[in-house]
C-alpha cells in the first residue's frame, strides 16, 4: 500500500528535519528565535493543508486564515471559558471546521474553479465580522485571553523549547498524512482533476467528491494550526485572522514552490524568519509580500524548492552522464 | 442628515423597541433610496468584474483598489493642489487608467499565466496599490467636496434624498450606457466580444488577446475611478476604503450571474437594496456580512445568478 521505495527520499528529508529541529534548542535557548521557529511550524501546518488543496488539487482557497481563526477560537473558548481539556478544544475546532468546509464547499465545488475562491473570500469576511460582533461568545474586538497552556499527562508545555518540539511533532504527523494522501488513489485523482477536470470525469473520477475531500482535509489542517497558535500566543483577537494572514500563507506556499510538499515546509520557514531580519522595513512588509507574490508567479513559478529540485536534477544528470561516458569508453575498448 | 449612510445608523439607534414596526414602516423608503445609491456603486464594480471575467476568464481582486486610487488622486488634486472639482476628477480618472494599464503591462502581460495565478497576481497588485497609497497619503481618511448641488436634500415620500445620491445614480446610468455603446459599436468593443465568444477564432482573425486584456483593464480602471470619485463625498476614503466595496461588487456580479453585464447591474442594485434593508431591519452591526451571506446562499439556490447565465465549462 505505501510505496516506501518511491517515498524514501521524503522520509530521509523528514528524519533530517527532525534531527535539525531536535538539536536547535540545544544550540540556542533564546525564546525569541525558538518562538519564531514555532510560528514557522504553525504556518507550515496550514501550508501543508493548502498544498493538498491547491498544489495537488488545483483548487483555490483564498482565506485559509479564516479556518485557522475558527480552529483557534474553538479551542480557546472551550479551554479558557468552559474548562475543557485542550484535546477537546482541538477536536471541537476540527469538527466545526469540517462542517463549515462541507457547507461552503459542497455547492461551490460543483461549479467551476473561481467559485471556491469567491466563496472562501466571502467566508473570510463573514468570519471576521462574526469574531468582532458576537461579543458574548468571542469577546469582540478585545479577543479571548488567558488561554491555558497545553498539559499532557501533567507535563505543562510552557517553555519555548518544549512547545517547539510539540509543534514540530505535529508538523511531522501532518506531513506524513499529507504525503500519503498525495501518493494514494485520492492524490492521483486530485492531480488528474488539476490537470484536466473533464478528462478526469471521463476516466470515472468524481471531481466534486475528491475536491470536497481535499477541501475538508485542508480545513482540518488549518484548524490544527489555529489550535497550536491559540495555545502558543495564549491570546487571540479577530484582526490576526484577517486577509493579511491569508495572503502571507499563500505567499509562503508560492515562494516555497507550489506543487511540492517540501515547498510547504521551506516557504513558511523562509518567510517567517526573513521579515525579522528586515526589521527596518517594518511598514513595508505587506508591500514586500505583494511584490514577492507577483515576482514569484511571473518569473519563478516553481518556487525555491522547485529551483532546488531542478538544480539537483541538472547536477545528477551531469554526473550520471560523465559516468556513462566512462563506461561506454570502457565497453568500446 | 444629508448622508445616506449616516441616516440609517442614527435612525436605528433612536428607535425604541416597542415602536419598532411603526417606525420601520416609515423608514423603508429611506432604506430603498440609500440602497439604490450604494447599489449603483456596486453595479459599476460588478460591471468591471464581469468584463474581466468574460475577457480574461478570471477574477480581478484589484477592482476596489482602482476605486480607491481614483478617489484618492481626485482628493489630492482638489484638496491639496486646489484644482477645480471637475478638472481634478477628470485628471484622476485618466491617471488611474494609466496607472492600471501600466501595472497590468508589468504584471500580467509578460508571461502566459494560468487562471488561478491571474487571480493571485491581481491580488498582489491590489496589495501593492493599497500599501503604496498608504505610503503616499498616510492612513487617515479624506473626503472629497460634494458635487455641484450635492449637499442639498430633497424630501420625497418621507425619504430624505441627498442630491449627491442623484449624482451617483445619474452618472452611473450614463457610464453604463456609454459602456454598452462602446462594447457594441467600437472596433475595440467588437474585438472584446469576439474574445469572449471564441478565443481561438478571435486570435485567428488577428485579435491580440493580451492587448485586449490590457484594454479591458484600462476600462475597469476608468469604471473604478468614476465609482470611487462618486462615492468619496459621502463616505470617507482611506487607503483601505476601496477593498470592501470592491468585494461587494464581486458579490453583486455573482448575484446577477457572473459573466452577464445586465445581470451585474441588476445584481448591484438589488444587493444595495437588500443590504440597506438588512442593515435597517435586522442589525447594522452585520451590515457588511449580508452581501457575503447572500453570496453563499446564491451558491446553493441559483449559482447561475438571478438573471441566469449559462455556466459552461471549457474543454
Amino acid at each position: 500500500m505505501f510505496r516506501y521505495k518511491k517515498l524514501g527520499h521524503h522520509y530521509i528529508g523528514l528524519v533530517g528535519l527532525v534531527v535539525l529541529f531536535g538539536t536547535i534548542p540545544l544550540v540556542s535557548q533564546s525564546p525569541y528565535y525558538l518562538g519564531l521557529l514555532t510560528t514557522a511550524g504553525i504556518n507550515a501546518i496550514a501550508a501543508l493543508g493548502l498544498h493538498l488543496l491547491w498544489g495537488v488539487g488545483g483548487q483555490i482557497n483564498v482565506c485559509p486564515a479564516a479556518f485557522i481563526g475558527v480552529g483557534a477560537y474553538a479551542s480557546a473558548i472551550l479551554t479558557s471559558r468552559f474548562g475543557y481539556s485542550h484535546f477537546m478544544g482541538m477536536m471541537a475546532g476540527m469538527a466545526f471546521v469540517s462542517v463549515v468546509a462541507l457547507f461552503i464547499g459542497y455547492p461551490s465545488l460543483k461549479l467551476e474553479l473561481m467559485f471556491l475562491a469567491i466563496v472562501t473570500l466571502g467566508f473570510g469576511i463573514i468570519i471576521q465580522i462574526l469574531f468582532t460582533h458576537l461579543k458574548g461568545i468571542t469577546g469582540g474586538i478585545s479577543g479571548v485571553g488567558n488561554i491555558p497552556y497545553i498539559r499532557i499527562d501533567g507535563l505543562q508545555l510552557d517553555t519555548a523549547p518544549v512547545y517547539l518540539y510539540y509543534v514540530w511533532i505535529w508538523v511531522a504527523i501532518i506531513f506524513l498524512i499529507i504525503l500519503h494522501i498525495e501518493n494514494s488513489k485520492i492524490g492521483r485523482a486530485l492531480r488528474s482533476i488539476h490537470a484536466d477536470e473533464v478528462a478526469a470525469e471521463v476516466m470515472g473520477i468524481s471531481p466534486s467528491k475528491y475536491k470536497l475531500m481535499a477541501f475538508v482535509v485542508s480545513g482540518i489542517c488549518c484548524s490544527i494550526a489555529g489550535y497550536l497558535y491559540a495555545h502558543n500566543m495564549r491570546f487571540i483577537s479577530p484582526e490576526t485572522f484577517g486577509v493579511e494572514y491569508s495572503i502571507l500563507l499563500i505567499v509562503m506556499l508560492m515562494l516555497g514552490g507550489l506543487g511540492h510538499i517540501w515547498g510547504a515546509i521551506v516557504g513558511p520557514i523562509i518567510l517567517t524568519l526573513l521579515p525579522e531580519y528586515l526589521r527596518k522595513f517594518k511598514e513595508f512588509d505587506a508591500l514586500i509580500y505583494g511584490l514577492i507574490l507577483i515576482i514569484t508567479i511571473i518569473y519563478f513559478p516553481s518556487g525555491v524548492y522547485g529551483g532546488f529540485v531542478t538544480l539537483v536534477k541538472k547536477l545528477r544528470g551531469y554526473f550520471l552522464r560523465k559516468n556513462w561516458r566512462e563506461e561506454d569508453l570502457h565497453a568500446s575498448r | 442628515m444629508n448622508r445616506p449612510g449616516a441616516l440609517e445608523r442614527s435612525s436605528l439607534s433612536n428607535a425604541p423597541r416597542e415602536m419598532f414596526s411603526m417606525e420601520l414602516m416609515h423608514q423603508i423608503p429611506q432604506f430603498l433610496i440609500s440602497g439604490i445609491f450604494v447599489g449603483s456603486i456596486y453595479a459599476l464594480g460588478a460591471l468591471g468584474f464581469t468584463l474581466i471575467y468574460s475577457v480574461a476568464d478570471s477574477l480581478n481582486f484589484a477592482q476596489g483598489e482602482f476605486m480607491m486610487l481614483g478617489a484618492m488622486i481626485a482628493i489630492h488634486l482638489v484638496q491639496v493642489l486646489h484644482l477645480p472639482l471637475a478638472i481634478g476628477i477628470l485628471i484622476a480618472i485618466i491617471v488611474t487608467a494609466v496607472i492600471v494599464t501600466g501595472a497590468v503591462r508589468l504584471c500580467i502581460v509578460p508571461k502566459k499565466i494560468s487562471r488561478a495565478n491571474f487571480l493571485l497576481v491581481t491580488w498582489g497588485m491590489a496589495i501593492i496599490l493599497k500599501r503604496s497609497a498608504m505610503l503616499v497619503w498616510g492612513a487617515e481618511p479624506y473626503v472629497l467636496p460634494y458635487f455641484w448641488g450635492g449637499k442639498k436634500t430633497v424630501t420625497l415620500l418621507g425619504a430624505t434624498i441627498a442630491l449627491q445620491g442623484v449624482w451617483i445614480v445619474g452618472v452611473s446610468l450614463i457610464v453604463v450606457l456609454g459602456f454598452f455603446l462602446v462594447l457594441k459599436f467600437t472596433l475595440t468593443g467588437r474585438a472584446m466580444r469576439a474574445c469572449v465568444s471564441n478565443e481561438v477564432a478571435a486570435s485567428l482573425v488577428g485579435i491580440n488577446k493580451k492587448l485586449m486584456v490590457m484594454k479591458t483593464f484600462s476600462i475597469c480602471g476608468v469604471l473604478g475611478a468614476i465609482s470611487g470619485v462618486l462615492i468619496a463625498p459621502i463616505t470617507l476614503m482611506s487607503f483601505e476604503g476601496g477593498s470592501l466595496i470592491g468585494l461587494k461588487g464581486l458579490c453583486a456580479a455573482v448575484f446577477g450571474g457572473i459573466g452577464n453585464s445586465l445581470g451585474a447591474i441588476i445584481g448591484g442594485l438589488l444587493l444595495g437594496i437588500l443590504e440597506a434593508l438588512g442593515a435597517g431591519l435586522i442589525s447594522s452591526d452585520y451590515k457588511d456580512a449580508f452581501a457575503f451571506i447572500i453570496l453563499i446562499l446564491i451558491m446553493f439556490w441559483k449559482p447561475r445568478g438571478i438573471v441566469g447565465v449559462k455556466l459552461e465549462r471549457r474543454v
